[in-house]
């Protein structure tokens, strides 16, 4: 499933993206452009943890790109990464492995019902 | 200088760590047992204040964290992989919050580079000065 990615009001530059089960695939330029990242939450009702790297990079490929960022998330569990303040990106390109390393390009192994749900809020 | 723990008062999470000079050498193990971690600010404003007196080609830095309590290898390529990435630019302090905690099971180690990719081995230029706070 892919993002989806909307943008608030005009006044304001804030973008929200949600992916309701985030894979392996990249999406890339995630925010069409620059901006500040808030916050990442992850919702991983999925039996194995999952981890989901952040390229500063207008694109990316799975198993092969260092990320900039790595965020886990254990088994069942629900994290939200904040920053206060925010911080400064070029571009987001944003996928999910099962394991950590970089060369991984294991999509989350979800099943029946599992689910690994993606929100991103940026500036 | 390895990081300093300091214990306070406080039942969410009562230590402190400062690593004044975070590098590629790994902090292993910092809270000596297991727990969460739920703040991490990354303080690299020495880069910008130098920045005209000494050479500093750095953009930016990684502070990178790992589950364990032994056997940790900062940067290079027996680099221990990591589990958690928090990227930071140079000249700002950089604040992640994990609100419900980041849960370690056997040990909070980090280590600093200037390159996302895990062989990377390079400590930064400058001191970065790196502040958890845990339980």
């Amino acid at each position: 499933m892919a993002f989806v990615t909307t943008k608030f009001d005009d006044a304001t530059s804030f973008k929200i993206a949600h992916n309701a089960q985030i894979t392996n695939s990249v999406t890339k330029n995630l925010t069409g452009g620059p901006g500040v990242l808030h916050s990442v939450k992850i919702e991983n009702n999925n039996n194995a943890a999952v981890f989901i790297k952040i390229a500063n990079a207008f694109t990316a490929t799975s198993g092969s790109t260092a990320p900039d960022w790595i965020f886990s998330c254990p088994a069942s569990s629900t994290y939200t990464y904040e920053v206060p303040g925010g911080v400064q990106f070029d571009a987001l390109s944003v996928w999910a492995n099962e394991n950590a390393v970089e060369s991984d390009n294991t999509t989350p192994s979800v099943s029946g019902n599992e689910t690994v749900k993606v929100t991103i809020v940026t500036g | 200088m390895s990081a300093v723990l300091t214990n306070v008062l406080g039942d969410l999470a009562g230590k402190l760590i400062i690593d004044e000079d975070a590098d590629t050498t790994a902090e292993t193990h910092v809270t000596g047992t297991t727990g969460s971690m739920y703040m991490v600010q990354i303080d690299t404003r020495e880069g910008t204040a130098n920045i005209l007196t000494e050479a500093n080609a750095d953009t930016a830095c990684y502070v990178k964290f790992v589950d364990a309590s032994s056997n940790v290898t900062g940067g290079g390529g027996s680099s221990s992989t990591p589990s958690l990435v928090l990227y930071a630019p140079m000249g700002k302090i950089t604040t992640y919050v994990i609100s419900g905690g980041w849960a370690f099971s056997n040990g909070l180690s980090f280590w600093t580079v200037t390159t996302a990719a895990t062989a990377g081995d390079d400590s930064p230029t400058l001191d970065v000065k790196v502040t958890i706070i845990s339980s």
